[in-house]
């Protein structure tokens, strides 16, 4: 049966930025499991440039290459044709963040970047081994610094607490433990090298379980454990519904996602493939359950509008808005829905919606056009521009009214409703 | 010597023919009657002018006695061992070979405690005994969790599960609408301590917002549809999206005033002269959270940690500076950790996670001092980390019990064992002492506007200096003075009050037109030596005599501390005591007032109570001291067939007398004693106020509505106003009987105590009247008021207090 195209659509913008009308009639031709396979299965590993520009320029300053990089990376996940492996790099890079304020090397912020991208929906066990012998986290939660004799403990923790099983899923002694395995894995140079010497070799007792542990191994010991797992699996799994759907995960779910994770072996993929089956993703309340990411706004402002980048730079805004590539808040990553809602995030939304619809009035390009038509068609026009398929009655209502209003002042009607339809609940929520 | 007093703001003044009551006042009319002439405030009318929809956005003004709260916190833990530093602990030594902090470089506090070098402005305010420290606060068990502790402290129930934090609880109970500015952050997230169930802080950023597309009539109306997106939202997420997208707009007409200047320093110093101008600007804030990250020192602390609490130190120092002074009795800031740090250095020249941490309270009113154990002497827990002393949900408890009125138990779900940061509460000032003397002087005229300066406006605030001029020393700190309103064009009141403050909400002197009306004033000076006569309405001639001074130091020997004694009456002239029969026109006679009636025969002044009756003429009387030449000053005016008192402080003369002369017509005269001045009295004055302690109008401070024929109300002072309760023995107010139906007069004693057959105010059916009183307390510190005729209103403005200073 085919799905209806409010889900299609649904899913669309969440597995990727947005969709237009022409891609959701498209999408209503297949059932809910095929349209999630073709979701699943379009090209994931795209072709990552080997060296982009800002690897290969040296920069000005020590940090001086951040601008170049973010404004690369906001690029391809606008022009994107696969927007899913975009999504799923962001949330890795949102959930093993680092922050380039602490760690400033540019060549190991596009390993870690490749490595999302190659590996993001592969095994999580192989995930977590690569990531925790990337120089850039190694540096950023000092493990750096973490030798037989004087261990400290930080990336031990922040693996326990964030990457992996949650807060309070350990105790303080598995984590001092697992501090000791992890001893000696360390950077020489530029690189990732495993130096035996400051390597604490006795035995640890992590979670009940004695063994010369050493590094990667603590997190087989986690994947592998027959509590612990699960707690994992529950971990990632509500992570991952919260990041596609907005909501909290019921019992059910958060039951059903995990275990369909264990049983895929830890496979991204076959968790993303529940979760997106799930009859609950579709739910009225998870339609309108999350607020765009700064950066998802600003994508899908770009993409709606097709604006180039080149012509107005977002960077200045997404700092203020609360959301910067490569920079996140602490070593959590970035929050979802009220996170966003301080005064000052929200204004920065409304300065931004402010910027795009005066860029396309100076560049004289909307996908939409009020003149010649009724205020009602006009509306439903511009709505459907920015691919809100499905406006509310409030917000219909209120574009009708102001329009009205601009007809009679003479005031500038592209440029308003694109200014008001991006800053509406419906573009805000997609 | 101690500093100028600090006037509390009160909100509602005495204002004839119109009684305000609290639930009338709005945000624009506050705005409207009070001067915000100052400095460093916002000019209202830029916060009124709008052109856009607004709703009740802003808070109701804040009360004389609401607390507000400053909160920093520190994030990333801050390491207690080398911000409160126990110098020569060994173990201290031992365990930070190479980040230690040395004795001789740290600020010392007191028992072996010093504070981080970086910390010279907290330095000082611990010397002078404003800051609080908890050296070893926190909790168990401790979680050593950047997350999980920051969120034990942002709930403060014991638990990290919780949607709710402790003062975003404390908002839900506020009453009030949905008031946008009552609790501000000035970071970009709200933080979960100040997010309730119903009400959340507003997020301000460290510059103005803007909103996309100027300002021009299309702009505006943008951002009007904006607002109009949110209407008849249920559906959760969707309401709180939209009501944040037009709150922007709230938000932004508020405080684009505060953006004006631009801001400097380091993130903390930015934040907290947002918060300084905020609070200078008086939006109703109760609440300012500000945070400062960095304190995670892991690695290379020593330069790093002493950097950031140079930043702090300056910041909070900056702050204060800022922060207008009449908010300094009622702002307490409070900075906070989510932990402490190990005992002992790591290998990367940094500290871990620990557990007990520091606190900082500190404020104007705050009890200085160290809070509990060092945690070097707390003892280790199974971790090795340092064991906390003091909860930091006592702390918590105190300020929302002492600072914020509230139900600390109900906030935070448990009662915790109790910590006394504060030696005042809210809005009470710190006590000015005017010591050791008091000097009376035969009545001195220092201002008649009829003599060249012309009468004083409707509206206007005339300045007279009297320090150093016409008799009165320089150096004076505060004075006694008789003020006389003539030909007033309109009812209205004067209000006199020290130079260089904000005109008070308070009166002293209610007048009508065609009537000449004296009252007594006792009040310090400004720093120029100068008092303000501020007028409301209708234009009057006023005239000002001053009776005596107050001086740090005694310049004349017969320079005295004050008693009181039981108030006695010693003439009535109806009845031929003290004086034999009405004193005729332009007659003097003399009156004993000393060595009678309690009061000593070497008294130097006396305070009475003079009233005059059965007038036939409009007159004046002067009291001086008897040996002295007749002064040219009134001490008490009438019309023809009033009944008028006031309070005169008299020097006494040659013989313990003193000379009455009555200027026109017959009038019999009344004087009651209520205490003198002399040497070897040891009681001083103290300035506490003017603020309002009662008004039956209102049920404040004396509930039950207007005082009736024969009644008798009991009005408990000590403990209001800063009145200390064992230590004040008598009360300097003025008393104002408003709307009253029938003649009457009313008479205040010490409570418990027979009434005394004296009088302190006399009524007249439908005027409005007020006069100095001077009372005694009674052991309870409370005074009894009876009214004889009829009904009336009585508002009471408590001026000070007479007693032992401790010390």
């Amino acid at each position: 049966m085919p799905v209806n195209t409010s889900d299609a659509a649904h899913l669309l913008r969440r597995a990727g930025f947005t969709a237009s009308r022409a891609q959701v009639v498209a999408a209503s031709a297949l059932s809910l499991p095929d349209l999630v396979e073709q979701v699943l299965t379009t090209p994931l590993a795209p072709v990552l440039p080997d060296d982009p520009a800002w690897v290969t320029t040296p920069p000005p300053s020590t940090h001086g290459w951040v601008p170049e990089a973010q404004r690369w990376w906001l690029n391809r996940i606008v022009a994107s044709t696969t927007p899913l492996a975009e999504r799923m790099t962001w949330f890795w890079h949102g959930h093993f963040a680092t922050e380039v304020g602490k760690v400033y090397n540019r060549f190991w912020h596009l390993r870690m970047l490749r490595l999302f991208y190659d590996q993001g929906f592969g095994s999580f066990r192989n995930l977590c081994k690569a990531v925790s012998v990337e120089p850039l986290m190694l540096v950023y939660l000092d493990n750096n610094r973490n030798v037989k004799g004087k261990p400290n403990e930080n990336f031990a923790r922040e693996l326990f607490e964030l990457f992996m099983l949650d807060v309070d899923q350990y105790s303080q002694t598995d984590v001092a433990e697992s501090a000791r395995a992890w001893t000696g894995h360390t950077v020489v140079g530029t690189s990732y090298q495993f130096v035996a010497a400051k390597h604490d070799p006795a035995p640890k007792t992590i979670f009940g379980t004695t063994a010369t542990f050493n590094g990667p191994a603590v997190i087989d010991l986690v994947c592998d454990h027959p509590t612990k797992r699960m707690t994992m699996a529950r971990h990632l799994a509500g992570k991952l519904w919260r990041y596609f759907a907005g909501t909290v995960p019921t019992p059910a779910v958060l039951t059903a996602l995990a275990q369909a994770f264990l049983d895929g072996g830890l496979e991204v993929r076959a968790l993303l493939r529940a979760l997106f089956n799930r009859p609950e993703f579709y739910l009225p309340t998870v339609k309108a359950g999350l607020l765009r990411s700064p950066v998802d706004f600003v994508v899908a402002s770009f993409r709606h509008s097709g604006l180039d980048m080149a012509g107005l730079s977002p960077l200045p805004r997404l700092g203020p808005m609360g959301q910067v590539p490569f920079s996140p808040p602490d070593v959590s990553g970035w929050g979802a829905n009220e996170y966003w809602l301080a005064t000052n995030f929200v204004a920065e939304r409304m300065a931004w919606a402010g910027q795009v619809a005066r860029r396309m009035r100076t560049v004289n390009s909307f996908p939409f056009s009020p003149n010649g038509k009724t205020v009602p068609a006009a509306v439903a026009e511009a709505l459907e521009a920015f691919g809100v398929l499905e406006p509310s009655d409030r917000t219909v209502a209120e574009l009708s009214v102001w329009l009205a209003d601009a007809r009679q002042h003479g005031w500038d009607q592209a440029r308003g409703l694109a200014y008001l339809i991006l800053v509406s609940p419906e573009f805000q929520q997609a | 010597m101690s500093s100028d007093p600090e006037f509390p703001e009160i909100l509602r003044a005495l204002s004839v023919p119109e009684p305000p009551t609290r639930a009338t006042l709005s945000r624009r009319r506050f705005l409207a009657g009070t001067a915000l002439g100052a400095a460093g405030l916002l000019a209202a009318p830029a916060l009124l002018r709008s052109s856009e929809e607004r709703e009740a956005w802003a808070a109701p003004p804040i009360g004389p006695t609401d607390g507000i709260l400053v909160l920093v916190m520190l994030a990333g833990g801050n390491d207690v061992l080398n911000t409160v530093v126990k110098v020569d602990d060994p173990t201290y030594v031992t365990a930070r070979p190479t980040i230690a902090l040395k004795a001789e470089e740290v600020h010392p506090l007191s028992g072996g405690l010093g504070l981080h070098p970086s910390l010279t402005f907290l330095a000082g305010e611990f010397a002078a005994e404003r800051l609080a420290i908890v050296p070893a606060a926190g909790y168990t068990p401790p979680n050593l969790s950047h997350f999980s502790s920051t969120k034990l402290w942002f709930t403060g129930t014991g638990s990290e599960t919780g949607t709710t934090g402790w003062l975003g609880r404390w908002l839900d109970g506020l009453p009030g609408n949905d008031d946008v500015f009552r609790a501000v952050t000035m970071g970009s997230t709200i933080p979960l301590s100040l997010i309730g169930a119903q009400r959340r802080a507003t997020g301000l950023g460290l510059s103005a917002l803007d909103r996309g597309l100027g300002a021009d009539a299309q702009a505006l109306a943008s951002y009007v549809t904006v607002g109009r997106f949110a209407e008849g939202r249920t559906a959760g997420l969707t309401s709180a999206v939209t009501k944040a997208f037009k709150s922007v707009n709230d938000v932004t007409t508020a405080s684009a005033p505060l953006y004006a200047a631009p801001t400097t320093g380091s993130s903390i110093n930015r934040q907290l002269t947002i918060a300084a101008r905020l609070l200078n600007a008086d939006l109703g804030v109760r609440v300012v959270n500000t945070m400062y990250a960095g304190f995670d020192t892991h690695v290379n602390q020593f330069a790093d940690h002493g950097a950031r609490l140079k930043e702090l130190d300056d910041a909070l120092a900056g702050f204060f500076q800022l922060l207008h002074p009449r908010w300094h009795d009622r702002v307490t800031v409070a900075v906070f950790s989510e932990f402490g740090r190990t005992v002992g250095e790591n290998g990367s020249f940094g500290t871990d996670h620990g557990a007990a941490g520091a606190m900082f309270v500190l404020g104007r009113n705050v009890d200085g001092g160290v809070y509990g154990a060092h945690p070097l002497d707390t003892g280790r827990d199974a971790n090795g980390r340092m064991n906390r002393d003091v909860d930091f949900r006592s702390v918590w408890s105190n300020v929302l019990e002492r600072w914020l009125a509230a139900d600390a138990q109900a906030v935070l779900g448990a009662r915790y064992p109790a910590v006394e940061l504060f030696k005042r509460g809210p809005g009470t000032p710190e006590p000015v002492r005017m010591r050791p003397a008091f000097e009376s002087t035969t009545p001195i005229r220092v201002h008649d506007s009829r003599d060249g300066a012309g009468p004083l406006a409707p509206g206007e605030s005339r300045v007279l200096t009297l320090a150093g001029a016409r008799g009165v020393p320089a150096g004076v700190t505060a004075v006694s003075l008789n003020v006389t309103v003539a030909t007033a064009t309109a009812p209205g009141h004067l209000t006199v009050y020290p130079g260089g403050r904000e005109r008070p909400a308070t009166s002293n002197l209610n007048f009508r037109p065609g009537a000449v009306v004296p009252n007594a004033v006792i009040l310090p000076v400004g720093p120029a030596g100068d008092v303000v006569l501020g007028n409301s309405d209708g234009a009057t001639d006023v005239v000002v005599d001053v009776l005596g001074w107050f001086v740090p130091e005694p310049v004349r020997p017969e320079a005295v501390g004050f008693a009181p004694v039981t108030p006695a009456r010693v003439c009535d002239s109806r009845d031929g005591v003290g004086l034999r029969r009405a004193l005729g026109p332009r007659e003097s006679a003399a009156l004993r007032v000393a060595g009678t009636a309690g009061v000593p025969a070497g008294a130097g002044s006396v305070v009475l109570n003079v009233t005059v009756t059965d007038t036939t003429a409009p007159g004046f009387l002067t009291v001086w001291d008897a040996g002295s030449p007749r002064p040219l000053a009134s001490s008490l005016n009438w019309q023809r067939g009033d009944t008028v008192p006031n309070l005169v402080i008299a020097p006494v003369g040659t013989d313990g007398e003193i000379l009455i002369y009555n200027s026109a017509g017959n009038t019999q005269v009344v004087v009651d004693v209520f205490g003198y001045f002399a040497q070897g009295c040891t009681a001083t004055f103290t300035v506490a106020g003017p603020r309002r302690i009662a008004d039956t109008r209102v049920g404040l401070g004396l509930r039950g509505g207007r005082v009736g024929a024969g009644d008798v109300v009991d009005l408990p002072i000590a403990g209001l106003g800063g009145v200390p309760a064992a230590a004040a023995n008598a009360v300097v107010m003025n008393v104002t009987a408003v709307d009253p139906t029938a003649a009457s007069f009313v008479t205040a004693w010490p409570a418990g105590s027979r009434r005394p057959w004296v009088s302190n105010l006399n009524l007249v059916p439908g005027r409005t009247s007020a006069n100095l009183v001077v009372v005694a307390l009674s052991d309870s510190g409370s005074v009894s008021l009876l009214n004889s005729a009829g009904s009336t209103d009585l508002v009471i403005d408590l001026l000070g207090w007479f007693g032992q200073a401790p010390g």
